[in-house]
C-alpha cells in the first residue's frame, strides 16, 4: 500500500537552532499516530512544515505520491491536510457555524454556498458536539469549546490527513475522554488519518497504534504504545525532562 | 420576535424608498442635489465596505479610485467623443484593473503598513490630477463635461433625469454588493478579516480574495466617478483629495463597518451634517471629531451597532 504521507531528510533551521534535523517518517492511511516529545523538541515545526507555514530548509514532502513542500498553505489545505493549532485559532466575531461554514466553502466555492454545504456543516456541528453554540459568537467560548471549532473547521475543508496539535491540552478528564472518542470516530467512521501531537501521555496512549518521538529535532523512536514506554532512551528523556 | 423585526425593516426601507422615487416632485432643487450627492458618497461608502469592512484592509485612498473614474470618463468622452453610455462601463472596468494592479503588491503589506501605503498612494493620484495639466486642467478643473446622452427619449440635461440615473446605480450597486456579501465570495473575504492565517490554513487563497476585493471595491468607487463627472461637469482635484478618502472612512465608522447599510445610513447622515455646516467650513474637521468620537465611545459598531442594541436588547 503506498504511504499517505512521507517525509524524507526532512530539515529545519531557525538561525542557529535546529528545529528538525533529517526526519524521516512514512504513514500509512488510515492510521492514528502520535508525536510526543519534550518542550521545544520541534513537533509544531515539523506541521508547520507540512502545512506550509513555514519553508524546510531542506528534504522533502510527499502527499499522497506528490511534493507539496513549497506550496502555499492554501495549496496543500487543498490537497486534502487539514490541521488545528497549537495556540487555539478561530474567526473570532463570527458564530460558530459561520466558522465552519467557511471551511465548507474554502474547499468549494459556489456563488451560494449549497443545500449539500450546509448540511454537511450542519452534521459537522453535531459530530463534534457544539449543537448548542450554533449561533454563538465564536470568541465568546472557553478554549474546549473554541478548540473543537478549530477541529470542526478543519473537518469541514474535507480532509484525508488531519494534523492536531495538543488538541487535548488544557481539557478536563472528562473532555479528554470525549476528544478521544471524536477522534477514533473521525478516523475510523470517517476515515481521516490522524496525527496528533499530545503531552497528555494517556491520550496518545490510547488513541494511537504508532507513536513517534521526539527530541531536539531528531526523531528518536518509533514504534507501539507498548514498545515506546519501555524504550530506554524515551523513559531517559522524559525522566531527564522530570527532574530538571 | 424575528419576524416584526424582519417586517420593521422591511417598512423602514418601503419608506426609504418611496421618498427617495418621490424626492425631486415634492422638494426644493438644492434638496434633490444634496441627495444626489448623499447617494453618490453612499455608493462610495458602500463599496468601500467591501475592502475595509468585510476584507479588513483598511485603506485610505478610495478617493483616488473615485477621481480615477471621474477623470477616465471625462476625458474619454470630451477626448474621444465616447458615449458616456460606453465610457461609464470602461472606467469602471479600466479603476477595476487599476486596482489590481495597485493592490497586487501593496497588499502583500498588512495592517499599519498597508494604510500608510494606500494613504500616500491616494495623495500621490491627487498629484498626479492637479499636476498633469494639459489633460485635468490642474488645478483650473476640467469643464465642458456633457451630461448623458439621451435615451429612450430621457433628455439628461436636468436635475430630476440625473437624479433618477443615479438613484438606478446607486439601487444596482447595493443590490450587487448585498448579493456579493452574503455570497461564498463574501464568507470568505470576511475569514480573511477574522483571521488571516487560519483564513489560509483552512484553504482559502488570501492574497487572491484580498486583491479582488480591493480591485471590485475599486471599480465600483470608478464608476460612482463616471457618474458624479457627467452629473457635475466641472473636476477639481480637490473633490478627490485625502480629504474625501477621510470622510468615506467617517461614514463607514459612523454607520457601522461591515454591514453595508450602516455605511448607507453613515453616507446620508454625514452629507446632511456638513451640508448644514456649509456656514462654516473650517469647522467640518471639528464635526468629523467629535462624531468619531461620540461613535466610538457610545457604540464601536456605528449605527447599525446602536440599532442591534435597540432591537435585541443587548
Ligand atoms: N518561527 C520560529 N523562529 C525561530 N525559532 C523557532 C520558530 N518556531 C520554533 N522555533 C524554535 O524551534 C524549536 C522547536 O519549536 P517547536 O515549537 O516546534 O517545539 P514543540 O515541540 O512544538 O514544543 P512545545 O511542546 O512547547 O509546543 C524551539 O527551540 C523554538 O524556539
Ligand atoms: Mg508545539
Amino acid at each position: 500500500m503506498r504511504d499517505l504521507l512521507v517525509l524524507k531528510d526532512l530539515t529545519k533551521k531557525f538561525g542557529g537552532v535546529t528545529a528538525a534535523k533529517d526526519v524521516n517518517l512514512n504513514l500509512q492511511g488510515g492510521m492514528r499516530l502520535g508525536i510526543i516529545g519534550p518542550n521545544g523538541a520541534g513537533k509544531t515545526t515539523l506541521f508547520n512544515m507540512i502545512t506550509g507555514e513555514i519553508k524546510p530548509t531542506s528534504g522533502t514532502i510527499e502527499f499522497e505520491g506528490e511534493p507539496i513542500h513549497g506550496l502555499k498553505p492554501h495549496q496543500i489545505s487543498k490537497k486534502g491536510i487539514g490541521r488545528t493549532f497549537q495556540i487555539v485559532r478561530v474567526f473570532d466575531e463570527i458564530s460558530v457555524y459561520d466558522n465552519v461554514l467557511i471551511g465548507a466553502v474554502a474547499r468549494k466555492l459556489h456563488f451560494r454556498p449549497t443545500q449539500e454545504q450546509h448540511h454537511h456543516v450542519d452534521e459537522i456541528i453535531e459530530l463534534t458536539g457544539l449543537g448548542e453554540y450554533r449561533n454563538v459568537m465564536a470568541e465568546n467560548l472557553t478554549v474546549s469549546a473554541k478548540k473543537r471549532v478549530g477541529l470542526a473547521t478543519a473537518l469541514a475543508t474535507k480532509p484525508r490527513l488531519l494534523l492536531l496539535d495538543e488538541l487535548m491540552a488544557g481539557l478536563t478528564f472528562v473532555e479528554i475522554d470525549e476528544m478521544l472518542e471524536l477522534l477514533r470516530k473521525i478516523n475510523g467512521e470517517m476515515g481521516i488519518t490522524l496525527v496528533v501531537v499530545e503531552h497528555v501521555m494517556k491520550a496518545v496512549m490510547e488513541l494511537c497504534e504508532n507513536i513517534v518521538v521526539i527530541s531536539s529535532g531528531q526523531k528518536i523512536a518509533e514504534g507501539s504504545p507498548g514498545e515506546i514506554t519501555n524504550n530506554k532512551k524515551v523513559v531517559d528523556i522524559y525522566l531527564g525532562e522530570g527532574s530538571k | 420576535m424575528l419576524s416584526s423585526k424582519l417586517s420593521a425593516n422591511r417598512i423602514a426601507l418601503a419608506i426609504t424608498f418611496i421618498l427617495l422615487l418621490v424626492i425631486p416632485h415634492i422638494a426644493s432643487s438644492y434638496i434633490v442635489y444634496v441627495v444626489i450627492l448623499a447617494i453618490l458618497f453612499s455608493m462610495l461608502s458602500a463599496s468601500y465596505d467591501l475592502l475595509t469592512g468585510y476584507a479588513g484592509p483598511l485603506s485610505f485612498c478610495h478617493a483616488a479610485f473615485y477621481g480615477l473614474g471621474a477623470y477616465t470618463s471625462a476625458l474619454l468622452t470630451l477626448k474621444t467623443g465616447m458615449s458616456f453610455w460606453l465610457a461609464l462601463p470602461i472606467s469602471g472596468m479600466s479603476v477595476f484593473l487599476f486596482g489590481a494592479v495597485i493592490g497586487y503588491p501593496a497588499l502583500k503589506l498588512r495592517g499599519h503598513y498597508f494604510a500608510v501605503t494606500t494613504f500616500f498612494f491616494g495623495h500621490f493620484m491627487y498629484l498626479v490630477f492637479l499636476n498633469t495639466r494639459e489633460l485635468t486642467g490642474g488645478p483650473l478643473g476640467l469643464g465642458g463635461i456633457q451630461p448623458p446622452e439621451s435615451i429612450f427619449g430621457i433628455d439628461f440635461s436636468g436635475m430630476t433625469a440625473n437624479y433618477y440615473l443615479i438613484l438606478i446605480f446607486g439601487i444596482l450597486m447595493v443590490g450587487f454588493l448585498y448579493a456579493l456579501v452574503n455570497s461564498g465570495f463574501g464568507r470568505l473575504i470576511v475569514s480573511i478579516r477574522e483571521n488571516e492565517d487560519l483564513a489560509e490554513a483552512v484553504g482559502v487563497n488570501t492574497a487572491f480574495f484580498k486583491v479582488l476585493a480591493f480591485s471590485i471595491s475599486a471599480g465600483l468607487a470608478g464608476i460612482t466617478g463616471s457618474l458624479f463627472a457627467h452629473f457635475f461637469r466641472l473636476l477639481h482635484p480637490s473633490t478627490f483629495s485625502w480629504m474625501t478618502s477621510e470622510m468615506i472612512v467617517v461614514m463607514v465608522l459612523v454607520g457601522g463597518a461591515g454591514t453595508l447599510v450602516g455605511p448607507i445610513i453613515g453616507a446620508g447622515v454625514v452629507t446632511f451634517i456638513l451640508e448644514m455646516m456649509r456656514f462654516a467650513p473650517e469647522l467640518r474637521f471639528v464635526i468629523w471629531a467629535i462624531l468619531l468620537i461620540a461613535i466610538l465611545v457610545i457604540e464601536p459598531r456605528g449605527l447599525a451597532g446602536i440599532y442591534a442594541r435597540i432591537r435585541g436588547g443587548k
